[in-house]
């Protein structure tokens, strides 16, 4: 499941990089965290439950809140496979 | 922040740790996967070693 968090703006990446951390320390079932340019002050939290972004979020006061929903990891193609966008602007 | 011109891990080194491919500093995202096992976007990116990712590198 693929949720996005809300952060301050321009310290998306600190934020992943401590939440990664805190994932790692506390062994909970995170599986991925991804920042982006394009989304600017929000991350996205790959968990395996709402439970484990809860945990994860817990105390942690740069995150902002949760964005209610998933996201799909179809949704994300465009920034995961970036052959795809080279490949359409030669279609163009 | 470096990363893999291939691979897109990142490192500190002038060549990649994994696959020994170059390394570059024109770099933007950042996806860090925690369990590639279990991970869809590790799977979608590809990514099976565990480790920090930019999400592109030029
Ligand atoms: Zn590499």
């Amino acid at each position: 499941m693929i949720f996005a968090v809300r952060t301050t703006n321009g310290q998306e990446k600190n934020v992943a990089e401590a939440l990664a951390t805190k994932a790692e320390k506390e062994n909970l079932e995170v599986f991925s965290i991804l920042a982006t340019e394009d989304l600017k002050g929000y991350i996205l939290v790959e968990a395996a439950n709402k439970g484990a972004l809860d945990e994860l979020v817990r105390k942690s006061f740069k995150v902002k809140g949760i964005v209610p929903g998933e996201t799909t990891v179809n949704e994300l193609d465009h920034l995961l496979t970036p052959t795809k966008i080279i490949e359409n602007i030669d279609k163009g | 922040m470096k990363a893999c011109l291939r691979c897109k891990y990142v490192t500190k080194d002038d060549t990649c740790p994994i696959c020994g491919f170059d390394t570059s500093e024109n770099v933007k995202g950042l996806l860090i996967v925690l369990d590639p096992n279990n991970s869809e976007v590790a799977k979608k990116a590809r990514i099976d070693i565990k480790g920090k990712y930019v999400l592109s590198v030029k």
